[in-house]
């Protein structure tokens, strides 16, 4: 550069420019950090949702795993009972009616449906409907 | 130099946010989605087991009934650890 340029660089036009480039980019600056500050609250956000979502469906996970194991044992109980109380019905005609009204019959014995035969003593357990309210 | 080093850390700081952002996010809706599978199966799995014990509890009744005539099922009902009226234990009542 020769002495000319070095003039024309220190116009006070120039020294205005050079403070408006220096207030931009401080800006500029506290612009990103705002940017970076909201991004941080965002994330931390959404990692304690997540967090908190993570733990409901494990306590749901659980207490689907604890009632399906519930009603497997009450439905092998269910059926035992439903075999005991057949037995008994065999030799006490008489208690016939209450086995006929849960529907206890023994295998090889004519069932209003096509359900395939299982082994022992069956008694209607419920599969998809829910109970009437 | 100090600016330069200043922009730097900070835009690396946002891309870094960004980016655990959108995996919280992306992890976020798939526990969610796994929630709103799981809520409804434990509502039916807790309606039928509500029901399974319902029909054991109103079979009991009857059999309970029945041995008011007939207390040959007595040991039937035994077997099952249901409470008999007869068998003394004060307090507890009878059934499952």
């Amino acid at each position: 550069m020769n002495e000319g340029d070095n003039k024309q660089m220190n116009t006070p036009e120039m020294d205005d420019w050079k403070e408006r480039y220096t207030d931009l980019s401080r800006q500029l600056a506290m612009l990103r950090a705002a940017v970076l500050v909201a991004s941080l609250t965002l994330t931390a956000y959404l990692f304690v949702q997540n967090r908190r979502t993570g733990k409901d469906v494990e306590a749901l996970r659980s207490n689907v795993q604890q009632i399906v194991d519930g009603s497997k044992k009450e439905g092998e109980l269910m059926s035992a009972l439903a075999g005991k109380l057949l037995e008994y019905g065999q030799t006490h005609p008489d208690f016939q009616p209450i086995l006929n009204r849960y529907g206890i019959k023994a295998v090889g014995a004519p069932a209003p449906t096509n359900r395939p035969a299982t082994p022992g003593a069956t008694l209607p357990l419920p599969t998809a409907t829910p109970p009437k309210k | 130099m100090k600016n330069n080093t200043l922009r730097t850390v900070l835009e690396w700081g946002i891309v870094t946010s960004l980016l655990l952002s959108i995996f919280f996010f992306v992890k976020f809706c798939f526990r969610s989605r796994e929630y709103r599978t799981l809520q409804p199966q434990l509502q039916s799995e807790m309606a039928k087991y509500q029901y399974n014990q319902r029909v054991i509890q109103s079979l009991v009744n009857d059999c309970m009934e029945y041995r008011k005539t007939n207390p040959s099922i007595d040991p039937v009902l035994r077997s099952f650890n249901i409470q008999l009226p007869s068998d003394a234990t004060p307090g507890k009542p009878a059934g499952k």
